[in-house]
C-alpha cells in the first residue's frame, strides 16, 4: 500500500476471476487548522473567523477550543458545514494557551488542531469624554458628559482632574454593556440601580450621573485654579482593563482676593468691634452680575450678609464693613461672584477673625 | 471725626436762660444791696472734655448752659450749688455713623467772696460734683455717672447793686467704670454770664 498525499493506494490478495488481487485507490479524510494556527491575540468579544483545510469526503466539522493548551477542550460548535470557514465572536475567556480543534464530525479521529498556541485577551473598555471639547474654555459648574462601552459591560467609570480623581461611578450592567445585550428585567435593574447607588464614590462637589453608557460628572471648576486642566475619563470592564479618553480645558473664573480684619471703634463711652472687609477682584473677562458677601459665626452655616453690585466697586475693590460683631465670637467670611443666572463663577478663600 | 454744630436744644436752653435772667434783673430792681446775701448766676460757656475719645467724637469743646445759686452764710464764705447740661451729636466718619450724648453736671460746695475793687468781686469755689451721662452711639446706648470734684474761679463786676456779669472758669473730675474701661467724665469749663442778687 501507498500514501500519497491524501490518497491510500493499494491491491488487494488474490481472489479475484483469476486469482488476481485488485488494485485501489481511497481517498483519505484529513483537516488542517490554518487560523488561529498560533501566535494571534485576539480580543474578546471581537469577531474573527477560524479557518480551515480538509479532504475527503467531511461533510461537517466540529470545533473546539483550549485555554489550556490542550488539556481540556469547550465546545465552540458540535457541527458546521465544512466550508473552511467559521465566524467566531472571541468569548470573554482571556488566556494565553489557546487552541482551536477542528474535527470531522462524523469522524473524531479526523481532526487537526493550532499549530501552537494563541491568546484571547480582554478587550478594553472605549471610553470617550463628549463635552467639553478639547481645548474649550469653561467656568463655574461643569458638566462633563462622556460615553463607556465595553463587550463585556462597564464595572465602573473615574474622573480624573490633573490625576486627581474627583469622582467615580459604578455602572449598572444592563446600563453599560453594547446594544444587543440583555437589558435584563425590571428586577434585575432595579437591583443594578441600587448597586450603582452603593457604590457611587464623589469626592465633595462631584455628582456622577449613569444612563445608557453615559457618564455625567459635575464639576465645580471654582474648585480649581484658573489656566488649564486635564480631564480624564477611565473605564474600567470586569477583568479590570481600562479604557481612558482625556480633554483640556482652560478654566475661567473670577479671582477674588478676600481680606477681613477685626477692628476695635470707640465712640466716648463704648467700644464696639467690627469687620473691616476687602475684596480685590479680577473678572477674567467674565460678566459678573453681583457679588454676594457670606458671613458665619463660629459653626454656623454661612449666610448673605450683604449684595454688591459690579457697579458698586471702587477700584476693583469692594470695600464692606460688617457692623457689629460679638466680641467673643469667631466670624467667618467668603465672598462669592455670580453671573446673571445665579451661577457661581469664582468664590474667594475662606477668612476668620 | 468730626463734630456737629450745637443742637436745637441746646439754643433753646439758652433762649430759656435770656428769659430768666430777664425775669431776675426786673424782679431784683430797686432792693437794697446790703441786705441781699444770694445770688443767681446764669451763664453758658464752652466745656472741653477731659476724655480724647470724648473730644475726637464730638468736638475740642461743647457748648454748655448752666445754672448756679450761692448765698453768703458768714462774711465773704458761701455755699453753692450749680447745674449744667450738654446736648451734643457727634459723627464718626470710620464707621459713618452719627453719636448722640446728653451730660449734667451737678455741683455742690463752699466758696469764698473777695472784693477787689467797687465793681470787682472774684469768687472761689469748691465742691463736689456729680456727672452723669447717656451716649446712643454704634447702635448702643450707654449710661453712666460719676461722683467727683470741681474747683472753679469766677471774677464777677458789679453793674449795679442788683446785677452782675461774671466770667467763670472750672475744672471738674469725674470718672466711671464702662466695658471699654474708665472713662473721664469730668474737664475745664469756661463761660460767661449774668447774675442777679437779692
Amino acid at each position: 500500500m501507498i500514501i500519497s498525499d491524501s490518497t491510500l493506494y493499494g491491491m488487494t490478495p488474490g481472489g479475484g476471476d483469476r486469482g488476481l488481487g485488485v488494485i485501489f485507490s481511497l481517498p483519505l479524510s484529513s483537516i488542517t487548522v490554518t487560523s488561529p494556527n498560533g501566535g494571534e491575540s485576539w480580543n474578546s468579544g471581537t469577531n474573527h473567523d477560524i479557518t480551515w483545510t480538509s479532504t475527503g469526503p467531511m461533510a461537517r466539522v466540529r470545533i473546539e477550543l483550549s485555554l489550556d493548551n490542550g488539556s481540556s477542550w469547550d465546545l465552540v460548535v458540535a457541527g458546521t458545514a465544512n466550508d473552511g470557514r467559521f465566524a467566531w465572536t472571541v468569548p470573554n475567556t482571556p488566556s494565553s494557551r489557546c487552541r482551536i480543534r477542528i474535527s470531522d464530525a462524523a469522524d473524531a479521529a479526523v481532526r487537526d488542531t493550532s499549530r501552537a498556541v494563541f491568546s484571547i485577551i480582554n478587550a478594553p473598555p472605549q471610553a470617550k469624554i463628549l463635552s467639553p471639547e478639547n481645548g474649550a474654555s469653561v467656568y463655574g459648574v461643569v458638566t462633563v458628559k462622556a460615553n463607556a462601552t465595553d463587550d463585556t459591560g462597564i464595572a465602573r467609570v473615574e474622573f480624573y482632574v490633573d490625576g486627581i480623581r474627583k469622582g467615580q461611578a459604578a455602572a449598572a450592567q444592563a446600563d453599560s454593556k453594547q446594544p444587543g445585550h440583555s437589558p435584563g428585567t425590571i428586577d434585575n435593574l432595579k437591583m443594578a440601580k441600587q448597586a450603582f447607588l452603593n457604590t457611587i464614590d464623589l469626592d465633595p462637589g462631584v455628582n456622577v450621573f449613569v444612563g445608557n453608557s453615559q457618564y455625567t460628572f459635575t464639576w465645580n471648576t471654582l474648585d480649581a485654579s484658573k489656566g488649564a486642566h486635564v480631564l480624564r475619563v477611565v473605564a474600567y470592564d470586569e477583568a479590570g482593563t481600562m479604557g481612558s479618553d482625556s480633554v483640556t480645558v482652560h478654566v475661567l473664573k473670577v479671582s477674588l482676593n478676600l481680606q477681613v480684619e477685626r477692628r476695635d471703634i470707640k465712640a466716648f463711652s463704648i467700644l464696639r468691634q467690627y469687620a473691616q472687609i476687602l475684596c480685590t477682584v479680577e473678572t477674567s473677562g467674565l460678566q459678573v452680575a453681583r457679588y454676594n458677601i457670606m458671613r458665619r459665626k463660629g459653626t454656623a452655616d454661612f449666610s448673605l450678609l450683604g449684595t454688591i453690585a459690579p457697579s458698586e466697586l471702587q477700584n476693583n475693590q469692594i470695600h464692606l464693613q460688617d457692623k457689629y460683631l460679638e466680641k467673643d465670637s469667631t466670624y467667618s467670611y467668603r465672598v462669592e461672584a455670580c453671573d446673571a443666572s445665579g451661577q457661581l463663577i469664582g468664590i474667594s478663600m475662606e477668612r476668620s477673625i | 471725626m468730626k463734630m456737629k454744630p450745637a443742637t436745637k436744644n441746646s439754643f433753646r436752653s439758652m433762649f430759656l436762660l435770656v428769659c430768666l435772667l430777664t425775669f431776675f434783673s426786673v424782679c431784683c430792681l430797686g432792693e437794697e444791696t446790703a441786705t441781699r446775701r444770694n445770688m443767681v448766676t446764669v451763664g453758658a460757656g464752652l466745656f472741653r472734655s477731659a476724655n480724647a475719645d470724648y473730644r475726637s467724637v464730638y468736638g475740642q469743646s461743647t457748648f454748655m448752659p448752666e445754672i448756679k445759686i450761692s448765698r453768703l452764710v458768714y462774711g465773704g464764705i458761701a455755699i453753692w450749688g450749680s447745674f449744667g447740661w450738654i446736648a451734643n451729636n457727634g459723627f464718626i466718619e470710620e464707621v459713618d455713623e452719627k453719636t448722640h450724648i446728653r451730660q449734667t453736671m451737678l455741683s455742690l460746695g463752699l466758696g469764698f467772696m473777695q472784693k477787689l475793687s467797687a465793681p470787682l468781686r472774684l469768687r472761689g469755689e469748691l465742691g463736689l460734683a456729680h456727672i452723669s451721662f447717656k451716649e446712643e452711639a454704634l447702635d448702643v446706648i450707654q449710661k453712666g455717672s460719676g461722683m467727683g470734684w470741681n474747683i472753679g474761679i469766677d471774677l464777677d463786676y458789679r453793674i449795679n447793686n442788683k446785677m452782675f456779669v461774671t466770667l467763670t472758669s472750672s475744672y471738674s473730675q469725674a470718672s466711671d467704670e464702662v466695658e471699654a474701661g474708665k472713662i473721664e467724665l469730668g474737664g475745664l469749663q469756661i463761660g460767661a454770664g449774668l447774675g442777679f442778687i437779692f
